[in-house]
């Protein structure tokens, strides 16, 4: 099984190329597109290989600060054009920053498939 | 094989000092003034020699105690191959043209018969012919570092001087306490304190008419781009508000679309969170996503009001009119608004805890009976309380304002 990571003290993105799902926790407040540019182009790889499913798990992501938000509507928007991936995310309704964020992705994206719990 | 000391040789060397130290440390060797003072002149030559055809190359000196007799190397060490002068046979007992996978190497050997003399003690002396370095060396290298230094010390200055022009950008436009004492139904204060690194947030208060229009955003990121996406935002609700444009889906739809239209242009990454709410007789619209909205009546019960579906981050798409939504509410005397950017509810303290709706909305509730400004100063006395110690990593910005 091979997983990809990128991890720091305070947050971990692993990938589970297996179930093509990325696996998001901890805090993540990195400062600005350079510093997530490892994390976005893990999401741009694997999007890239067309996979019919593609699941973010958010559910243990405590913390994703506005420049990470905005990496990932970035994201979500460019999948519009690429109809062969559906998109899964995970939340959690225990974060209190996803009820706002992951709302607006589903926006940008009607498509995506947001499972909340 | 016991290294004896190095050289690199260009055109800057001092070609004098290097011979001289060759002629001390090989007359320390050899005992031998006339065979030191030979090899010394010869050698120079050679220097001269290859400086002229290279720009620069390395001189090595290397003595070899394990064999009979005892050998002196010198050895000159370049990246091209070069043809070996044919003079140097005639000081030398063996000279050896050498190919390596990245550079070449004459070696000219003269053989020690004299080697009884060849104490440890002698040959660390020798050593430190050529560690001490030259004036010219040590005095090049200066150079370098200085140049280094001075280079760290322009981009240290460059950063300051842009991190002091997004902070002046940031302030400047910021409304004035007399505007707000010249709106004579509302009574309101502002705050805004940025970061360590200066980030993008943004509040106004505009008044024509009769018609009070604030707004507050939040653009992602910091530094100087954060701050210009912040005056440009300002400019167009100023434009907007200015041509009285009252719908509120075309207002934020058109601002989106400038704003969108220029993070392109600017090949920006950037985005922004914006509410704008318009206060005209006692009725408030609210406009845009943002941070919830609170809403205090006069006793200092909180109602929040959620923005999610009153629009989408500005200049993250190009259309987001379908999204644009307003509501309405009525105030009445001793109501009135917070708005904040989330700076403060998501502020950290050390132990990495957020300070938190529920904080914020307790503090606000506790002193709603007193005046703006002693609202606002009991919220951030609050909020700093709570990070004590810790670096402020996000902008903290407050708006307060109550119906007279």
């Amino acid at each position: 099984m091979a997983i990809e990571e990128i991890k720091d003290t305070d947050y971990a993105v692993q990938y589970d190329s297996e179930t093509t799902t990325v696996n998001f926790s901890g805090l993540l407040s990195l400062g600005g597109a350079t510093e997530y540019a490892p994390i976005n182009d893990l999401l741009n790889k694997i999007i890239n290989e067309e996979p019919e499913q593609m699941t973010l798990d958010l559910k243990k992501l405590e913390f994703l600060n506005s420049s990470g938000i905005s990496m990932l509507s970035k994201f979500v928007l460019g999948l519009r054009k690429k109809k062969s991936t559906q998109l899964v995310i995970l939340g959690s309704a225990e974060m209190p920053w996803q009820g706002k964020s992951l709302k607006n992705l589903q926006k940008f994206l009607p498509s995506l498939k947001l499972e909340i719990n | 094989m016991i290294d004896l000391g190095k050289a690199i040789v260009n055109s800057s060397s001092d070609l004098n000092n290097i011979r001289q130290n060759i002629l001390q440390l090989i007359e320390l060797l050899t005992e031998d003034k006339i065979t030191a003072t030979r090899l010394a002149v010869v050698t120079s030559q050679i220097n001269r020699l290859l400086v002229g055809r290279k720009d620069h190359f390395q001189l090595s000196l290397q003595l070899d105690i394990n064999i009979q007799p005892s050998v002196l190397s010198i050895i000159f060490i370049m990246i091209d191959k070069i043809a070996v002068p044919d003079f140097i046979d005639l000081f030398f007992d063996h000279v050896s043209l050498l190919s390596f996978k990245d550079c070449y190497q004459i070696k000219c050997d003269r053989y020690l018969n004299n080697t009884t003399s060849l104490s440890e003690q002698k040959i660390q002396q020798a050593q430190t012919i050529f560690a001490l370095k030259s004036r010219e060396q040590l005095m090049i290298e200066m150079k370098e570092k200085n140049k280094v230094l001075t280079e760290s010390l322009n981009k240290i200055e460059r950063m300051g001087a842009e991190l002091n022009v997004a902070q002046k950008l940031q302030q400047m436009v910021l409304p004035k306490p007399e505007e707000f004492a010249d709106i004579d139904s509302l009574d309101i204060s502002g705050f805004m304190q940025p970061a360590d690194e200066v980030g993008g947030d943004y509040y106004d208060v505009l008044h024509t008419d009769g018609v009070v229009t604030i707004g507050i955003g939040d653009v992602t990121g910091h530094g100087l781009e954060s701050g210009i996406l912040m005056l440009m935002t300002q400019t167009a609700v100023r434009t907007l508000q200015e041509i009285k444009e009252r719908d509120p889906i075309k207002f934020l739809d058109t601002l989106n679309r400038t704003i969108f239209r220029n993070v392109q242009r600017m090949d920006s990454e950037k985005n922004l969170t914006l509410a704008i709410l318009n206060y005209s007789a006692g009725k408030l619209s609210i406009s845009g996503q943002h941070e919830e909205t609170i809403l205090v009546r006069k006793g200092g019960h909180i109602e929040l009001i959620d923005t999610i579906d009153l629009g989408l981050p500005i200049g993250l798409d190009d259309d987001i009119a379908e999204f644009i939504d307003c509501t309405t509410l009525e105030l009445h005397s001793g109501d009135g608004i917070v708005l904040y950017t989330d700076g403060i509810p998501e502020a950290f303290n050390l132990e990495k805890k957020q300070y938190g709706m529920d904080r914020l909305c307790k503090v606000i509730s506790k002193n709603w009976k007193y005046a703006s400004e002693e609202i606002k100063q009991a919220i951030i006395n609050d909020v700093r309380e709570f990070i004590g110690e810790q670096k402020v990593f996000d902008d903290i910005t407050l708006l307060v304002f109550k119906q007279n």
